[in-house]
């Protein structure tokens, strides 16, 4: 059985995920499979607890399923021990986190560079990176404060700096304006989008503002743990979008 | 009253859930009022039980209050026939004993006569006292022939209660100190919880929460805790007091006060430890506390960021971190630690009290002045065929050098680091110019005849190697016999065969400020008066010998020749035997009475010194003080642990993150083991900081400040109990680490219960 398609960046095959709460069992992931090309741009769309951001952590590997398989250029994260999958994902993939997620003993740069202590690519030019990074995000001024000296928006860019220094081939985005105003929620995707497109990532984002979900390649939906394609590549619309 | 009732019960019922159904997070609490508890349970019990063993011992010993000794026969008649009192309910006092003898040196007869005073309070017997003292003294008086006097001595029967008042200041001054230490315990276990719960804390004070409310629920668990633990606590604290007692053959007893001073002690720690937190903790803006969700809030802000490009994870990373949270680092150490020392310091309490128990204190004070004799050969000689008796110390034979305006002059090269002695600034002495001699005038010369060696032999000496005894050293006038101390703290460093020199005052310039004293007087001495050096060569150091003034012992020609003094010898003191019963030591007393009375007007006094040692050896301080020492040092680990899971388990999703963003299992353990290291490592070098200034603290106090109330040199010696300190860093190196790494276990197996089954809610996600 042919496994490995490599032409696809990520493929999930009827990821099913399961909760038990007493004596009810929840399906928050039902049969998702979902095949995306390397260097598209795919959202997920979805109400409340319908199960986008369990399916994302599936993808990137920061949860376990019950069934099916994840596989990242045709490698299957599903198999491989906590360890390998920690490496995997510190190589290949970047995560932007509804909550930013930062560390708070460490500054804005600090907090960027932490990728680069673990996961050490020798070919990569971080400085060069860096610099690209914090001039894109606009960071340059707050770069030696720490997390709680820094607004929302700020430490949202500085969690997506973290995501990409790396140079990942595939970013996960969690809500990752869902913390923020209008002004700041199209600052931080228009300055994410950039960033994507100066590094030719995949991009996989889980939103429910279906403004920003516009600018995705295709967009998915998410209900009741089944996913579902909400529209396809710009010009081959298959359904119109709905509004939450 | 019957909502108070219902307040009551509302209130202890839902500490009480609270406290049961989340005991591992109370356990804390439990062991620190526990500790407190026995600490002031042994404490109460031990004070119950010293009092008694006290009484007991002098009841032993003593059956009347006053002694008085050389009466004549009118005197003793007038005493024993009781013609002093008025009427018969007038009388005062009661003669329990007399002893009649002939004075062999002038055949006179006299008598001593033993008196028990009326009244059954202190108040009462001080009434009689005072009596006796305006009444038939006056008349004893007049009744004693010219030339003759008869002494009066005291004993310890009379000033028991006044000594139990002197036992109770004590008392309360103790239970100053367990409270402000049981405060500053509990205090600091609430202060770790609230940092590492400020969070909750902002949300319930966003929700209306007061001081009122926060205090009263911080209060009612405590005191659910309390309740729980007392009867327990006071049985063990009993237990372990009577271990200390029933060696001692005096019983033991258990007053039922006991338990309500326990109690009340406990509930005004509880709520003074409450109170404090909690009010500073209503006062905070919520948002402030909210968001330290994060443990942002004991982060200390960086001027700069840390280069850490290319560096090794996770080495630097917990370094790093480590420098960030140095705030909450620094406390923990400090507030740990500081147990730690307080173990040693009361270990170091205990060898005090040991060293004072045994310290070499004269039995019986003889004075001859009235006599006309001086000490001699043959007294000595008939002194020291008495059993018991193990060494003679005349007590005038000494000059204080300042009195004399004379001073020693010592290179600066023997004078210790620190010592801050006045430099040589005269222009009599032509080698010290050169500004490298010290001297100083903290110095006492004193006239050692060959047969008073005996005294120094208890000590710690060094002699010259040339000499073959300290005989040799005093007979032969190049050579003195030296301390090395000021005030009981070593002061000099000079040796065996160094020269020192004694200025001798031949006359002055011009006079000294009569204001200026230390140093001033000194500096204004050696400037405008005229000296004469003499040269001495150091045969003997005496490295432990207590003194206020440096000592320095010489035959009776030098003396003569430095002080411009004939030594005296009209009073002496009588140490005994080492281990001398106090029976041994009233037949003594018998003796050196009968001895006496072969010179005539000789007064011998009892110092009562063994019976108040084996009182004092009865009252087990000495295991009190380790058994409390030993309390305190368990109070270490509890902060350790407690503050030190807190912590990590809030830093757990710091780790989450680092393992999204790509570390291994083995990375996140070497974090921990990192932050055990380092704090292992950091304990070990402030525990050997804290003890030492601990110790030498209270090395100070006693060598110094001590002295200055008490008018008595006791010497002890400085060192570093070696057995608490390495206890105390086993433990803190031991809680270090293990507080680190302990969470980390907790960690590890959790960590693969996220990965299988929602991880995902550790990272932030919302569904």
């Amino acid at each position: 059985m042919a496994n490995t398609t490599p032409e696809y960046m990520l493929q999930t095959e009827s990821v099913i995920k399961q909760y038990k709460q007493y004596d009810t069992v929840i399906t928050a992931v039902n049969r998702a499979s979902i095949k995306v090309e390397a260097g598209e741009f795919v959202a997920i769309i979805g109400t409340s607890g319908s199960g986008k951001s369990t399916f994302l952590h599936i993808c990137a590997g920061l949860d376990s399923c019950d069934a099916g398989r994840v596989l990242i250029r045709g490698q299957d994260i599903t198999k491989m021990s906590a360890d390998e999958l920690s490496r995997f994902r510190g190589s290949n993939m970047g995560f932007v986190f509804q909550r930013h997620n930062l560390i708070p003993q460490f500054t804005a740069l600090e907090n960027i560079l932490i990728p680069t202590m673990m996961c050490n690519k020798p070919e990569l030019s971080y400085q060069e990176t860096l610099r690209r990074l914090v001039e894109t995000l606009q960071l340059t001024e707050r770069l030696n404060h720490l997390p709680s000296e820094l607004s929302g928006g700020q430490q949202q860019r500085v969690a997506i700096a973290r995501a990409m220094i790396n140079m990942p081939d595939i970013l996960f985005a969690d809500e990752p304006t869902g913390n923020l105003d209008r002004a700041n929620a199209d600052e931080v995707l228009k300055l994410l989008l950039k960033t994507r497109q100066d590094m030719g990532q995949t991009l996989i984002m889980v939103t429910h503002d279906l403004s920003i979900a516009e600018h995705a390649d295709r967009i998915f939906r998410m209900e009741n743990g089944h996913l579902s394609l909400e529209r396809d590549y710009i010009g081959g619309t298959k359904r119109t979008v709905t509004s939450y | 009253m019957e909502r108070v009732f219902e307040y009551l019960k509302r209130s202890i019922t839902i500490a009480w859930k609270t406290v049961f159904f989340n005991f591992l997070q109370y356990l804390p609490f439990f062991i620190a009022i526990i500790i407190v508890q026995l600490l002031y349970g042994m404490m109460t019990v031990s004070n119950d039980n010293n009092n008694r063993v006290e009484y007991q011992h002098v009841m032993e010993h003593y059956d009347y209050h006053m002694v008085l000794k050389g009466l004549n026969g009118d005197q003793a008649r007038y005493l024993l026939e009781d013609k002093g009192a008025v009427f018969k309910s007038d009388v005062v006092f009661d003669v329990v004993n007399y002893e009649q003898y002939k004075n062999n040196f002038n055949g006179e007869e006299r008598f001593d006569i033993y008196l028990r005073f009326k009244g059954e309070t202190q108040g009462e017997l001080n009434q009689s006292v005072k009596r006796f003292t305006s009444g038939y003294e006056k008349a004893l008086a007049q009744l004693g022939a010219e030339g003759t006097s008869f002494t009066k001595s005291i004993t310890t029967l009379l000033n028991f209660e006044k000594n139990q008042r002197a036992n109770a200041i004590t008392f309360v001054i103790i239970t100053l100190v367990l409270l402000a230490l049981s405060i500053f315990l509990l205090t600091s276990l609430y202060n770790i919880r609230i940092n590492q719960y400020k969070f909750q804390y902002g949300i319930y004070l966003t929700f209306g929460a007061d001081f009122k409310m926060l205090f009263s629920t911080c209060f009612w668990e405590l005191f659910v805790i309390f309740v729980v633990t007392f009867i327990p606590t006071m049985m063990l604290s009993t237990f372990i007091s009577w271990m200390f007692y029933r060696v001692s053959g005096y019983g033991f007893l258990f007053n039922g006060l006991s338990i309500l001073k326990t109690f009340l002690f406990t509930l005004v720690v509880i709520l003074a430890s409450c109170w404090t937190p909690m009010k500073i903790m209503s006062v905070k803006d919520p948002m402030g506390l909210i968001i330290t969700e994060d443990n942002s809030n004991l982060v200390t802000s960086p001027r700069r960021s840390f280069n850490i490009f290319a560096e090794k994870f996770p080495t630097k990373y917990e370094f790093y971190s480590i420098w960030r949270f140095r705030k909450y680092n620094i406390q923990l150490l400090s507030s740990a630690i500081v147990f730690c020392a307080l173990f040693i310091m009361g270990l170091y309490m205990a060898d005090i009290y040991n060293t004072d128990l045994n310290y070499p204190r004269p039995q019986f004070e003889v004075d001859l002045k009235d006599s006309g004799f001086e000490y001699d050969e043959l007294m000595s000689k008939e002194l020291y065929a008495m059993d018991g008796v193990r060494a003679v110390e005349i007590n005038d034979n000494s000059t204080e050098a300042m009195d004399i305006a004379s001073h020693m002059l010592v290179k600066s090269s023997h004078v210790r680091l620190f010592k801050n002695l006045v430099t040589y600034s005269g222009t009599e002495f032509p080698e010290a110019q050169n500004g490298n001699w010290r001297v100083s005038n903290d110095v006492v010369y004193t006239a050692l005849p060959e047969e008073q060696i005996q005294i120094l032999e208890d000590y710690d000496i060094k002699l010259l190697d040339s000499l073959s005894s300290l005989s040799d050293c005093i007979k032969d006038p190049q050579y003195v016999i030296v301390g090395d101390s000021v005030s009981n703290v070593p002061t000099f460093k000079y040796k065996v065969g160094d020269e020192i020199w004694i200025g001798v005052k031949t006359g002055q310039i011009r006079s000294v400020d009569s204001n200026s004293t230390g140093r001033a007087l000194l500096k204004s001495q050696v400037s405008y008066f005229h000296f004469e050096y003499h040269k001495f060569i150091i045969g003997a150091i005496i490295y432990d010998i207590p003194s206020g003034s440096t000592p320095i012992f010489m035959n009776l020609d030098n003396y003569k020749t430095i002080t411009g003094k004939t030594p005296k010898a009209t009073s002496f003191s009588i140490y005994v035997d080492h281990g001398i019963t106090p029976d041994a030591v009233n037949a003594l007393y018998a003796d050196i009475r009968d001895w006496s009375h072969d010179y005539g007007d000789v007064k011998v006094s009892n110092t009562d010194i063994t019976l108040l040692n084996a009182i004092t050896r009865d009252k087990h301080y000495g295991e009190l003080y380790i058994a409390i020492s030993l309390l305190i040092l368990c109070i270490s680990p509890l902060i350790w642990f407690f503050s030190q899971t807190l912590y990590y388990t809030k830093r757990e999703r710091e780790f989450n993150i680092l393992q999204s963003l790509g570390a291994i299992g083995k990375e996140i353990r070497q974090i921990y083991l990192q932050g055990g290291l380092c704090m292992a490592t950091m304990s070990l070098i402030v525990s050997i900081i804290l003890s030492y200034a601990g110790s030498y603290l209270l090395f100070y106090v006693y060598n110094v400040v001590v002295p200055y109330f008490t008018k008595e040199n006791v010497r002890y010696v400085f060192y570093m109990p070696w057995y608490a300190i390495l206890t105390s860093i086993v433990m803190s190196v031991f809680c270090g680490f293990f507080s680190t790494y302990l969470p980390f276990r907790s960690y590890y197996k959790h960590r693969y219960s996220l990965e299988n089954g929602g991880a995902g809610k550790e990272f932030g996600a919302d569904e």
